[in-house]
């Protein structure tokens, strides 16, 4: 059994190197079809003769496809992601930069997910089929069918506008704090800095309500009918003739078998959030990946376009490939 | 199944969602088409009268129902333009990533062997990348159209159908009946369409419906962040993205967009949710509601 494990996780770790292969030719089909001279989609409208001369050859551009290949990967895995001639920094650079803000965001989002949905679905199992769980559920669907251009409008102008608190952004530029993790709400409490810290944690909530209401109505819906699922089951009703308070019953034996599969399933929708939060940085304006890549396309920065493209799907797939690989040990009968 | 398709559609109404879903959309699109017949205002029609709240009295026949935009346009006239833009771009979407991923998927499936490996590792590849991503990528360098646009969605979607068909090609091919026809001496092409195909298409019609909205979304979001449709096109992402930076000081230009945008996404879930339980009755009793 114990090699069946072994010979799953190497088979799924070869497919997500395989992924990541593809992600990476496709991306490199696409900036070579681009129209007109790649080195001028490197360098911008505005390159002069001698800077197209140099990138040409720094990146092979005037010899086969294969070499041309076997160079951009090698510059790849030296993190080397080309120039961005609009901002003047190297990509890889700005991606860094930004890295922080997006996983702040989409962690706090996670979180915020978890202690939405999975509360309430608890809540609309122990209740099903009465007003409450109709009504719970029919939140549920509807919070996946809404948009989030919609649902981060709506959280902008509600808290911005109605409540007047501080929308956009991570924090106030007035507060000067020392980074230590890159992720502001930890940075500003080590810092000892209580009004930043509530300046940033106001700012953090609208974009990660916005990304988490639909993945919350998913959990909802799911762990809902998990919990009925193993309700149902013979060993519940063992518990309940042994007359084990309810709460025992409920807690001990229906969550811990019902939960676990959803946590992993919230897992895979963590990669879809990375995703997800182009949109919602862009109208928060939060400093992360997903706002820099509105920035690019703004610009026609291709190699940052480009360079976040790739940086996302890497993450997208290593993430997915933990969460499958984290299934199998939680999951007992796929071990089978 | 073998009621005659007006009994099975009355069945299917039946279902509530997909009762509620066909109503919404009946009423959207009644508006967006008297919208295109009878309103006053052109969809691209500049004015001095910006940023006028909602049911703003004019001198036209109507008053400016949703108000009007940063550049003094009628938003309810965009609105429902943009619905027929935005429904229409979905229809696209799916017919063409559909029919795609629908040969890609009997050929697939049909063939097997090495045709079958080349053809669903690259569906592989596609879909293990961030559907949206790619969209992006692709759109970046085709160059920012709404065309262009729905091209880096359909290239991105086609994975979905190729390997839900795939599935059910694989799960009918070795039953009795296909076996019979070859016996019988059908060619490869009458078996497929003759024999095959029918299986297929319930399933791939509601994967289809659901694949709707989500084409709409990602139109809608292209266009956002300046992917997709251009100035002065009345599409529901780009209205939301240029009502964005007024929205202190106006929301009904952002608001109104994105509630036509949420009320046709929905209805196209329900139908298509509707859809599924309909068509596998263990799901009825799982899901209620």
């Amino acid at each position: 059994m114990a090699r069946n494990i072994v010979q799953y996780i190497f088979y799924r770790f070869m497919q997500s190197v395989l992924s990541l292969f593809g992600v990476i030719l496709i991306v490199f089909i696409l900036s070579r079809i681009l129209p007109g001279n790649p080195a001028v989609a490197i360098l911008g409208p505005k390159a002069t003769p001698e800077n197209i001369e140099r990138v040409t050859r720094e990146w092979g551009l005037d010899k086969n496809y294969l070499d041309q290949f076997t160079i951009y990967i090698s510059r790849l895995f030296r993190g080397d992601l080309g120039d961005s001639y609009v901002m003047g920094y190297s990509v890889s650079r700005l991606i860094m930069e930004r890295l922080p803000a997006s996983f702040e965001l989409v962690i706090t989002a996670f979180i915020l997910s978890l202690a939405i949905g999975i509360p309430l679905g608890i809540l609309a199992a122990r209740r099903h089929d009465t007003k409450l769980d109709l009504i719970l559920t029919s939140l549920a669907v509807m919070s996946f069918s809404f948009p989030s251009l919609l649902l981060g409008v709506l959280l902008l102008i509600f808290f911005g506008v109605n409540l007047g608190l501080p929308v956009g952004g991570r924090i106030d530029p007035r507060y000067s704090i020392n980074f230590y993790t890159g992720f502001v709400i930890l940075d500003t409490l080590l810092n000892g800095n209580i009004a930043a810290f509530f300046d940033a944690f106001m700012r953090i909530i609208p974009p990660a309500l916005t990304l988490a209401i639909p993945l919350a109505g998913l959990l909802l819906k799911l762990s809902r009918n998990s919990i009925l699922e193993v309700m149902m089951q013979d060993f519940v009703r063992t518990a309940r003739m042994k007359r084990l308070p309810e709460n025992v019953v409920m807690y001990k034996h229906i969550l811990r078998n019902a939960l676990l599969p959803i946590v992993t399933v919230a897992g895979l929708y963590f990669a879809v959030l990375v995703t997800g939060d182009i949109v919602v940085e862009t109208i928060f304006a939060w400093p992360g990946l997903g706002r820099l890549v509105w920035e690019a396309v703004t610009l026609r920065d291709y190699m940052v376009i480009q360079g976040s493209v790739l940086v996302i799907s890497i993450i997208y797939i290593a993430i997915n490939a933990v969460v499958d690989i984290l299934y199998i040990y939680i999951d007992p009968r796929i071990r089978g | 199944m073998n009621m005659n398709k007006l009994d099975s559609f009355k069945e299917l109404l039946k279902i509530k969602r997909v009762r509620y879903g066909i109503s919404i959309l009946t009423f959207l699109a009644i508006l967006s088409i008297s919208v295109i017949f009878f309103s006053p205002y052109e969809y691209d029609q500049i004015s001095y009268k910006i940023h006028l709240p909602p049911f703003t009295p004019s001198d036209r026949a109507w008053p400016y129902i949703f108000g009007t935009d940063n550049l003094g346009r009628d938003i309810f006239t965009r609105t429902f333009y943009a619905f027929i833009l935005d429904v229409s771009c979905g229809l696209a979407i799916i017919a063409l990533s559909g029919s795609i991923g629908l040969i890609i998927g009997l050929v697939s499936g049909y063939l097997g062997g090495t045709v079958d490996s080349i053809l669903m590792r690259i569906m592989d590849i596609v879909i293990s990348i961030p559907g949206f991503m790619l969209a992006i990528a692709i759109a970046a360098v085709l160059g920012s159209s709404i065309f262009n646009a729905i091209i880096a969605v359909v290239i991105v979607t086609i994975p979905i159908y190729a390997r839900l068909v795939r599935g059910i090609v694989l799960s009918v091919k070795e039953s009795l009946f296909i076996l019979a026809a070859r016996e019988a001496g059908l060619g490869s092409l009458s078996i497929i369409v003759k024999h095959i195909l029918p299986h297929v298409i319930p399933t791939f019609i509601t994967q289809a419906t659901m694949e709707l909205s989500n084409a709409i979304i990602y139109i809608a979001a292209l266009s956002f962040i300046g992917l997709g449709a251009q100035e002065p096109v009345a599409e529901w992402g780009l209205m939301i993205s240029s009502a964005r930076r007024y929205v202190r000081e106006a929301w009904w230009p952002a608001v109104f967009p994105g509630l036509a945008m949420f009320l046709t996404v929905l209805s196209f879930n329900l139908i298509g949710d509707g859809l599924r339980d309909y068509l596998d009755p263990k799901k009825r009793v799982s899901i209620s509601g």
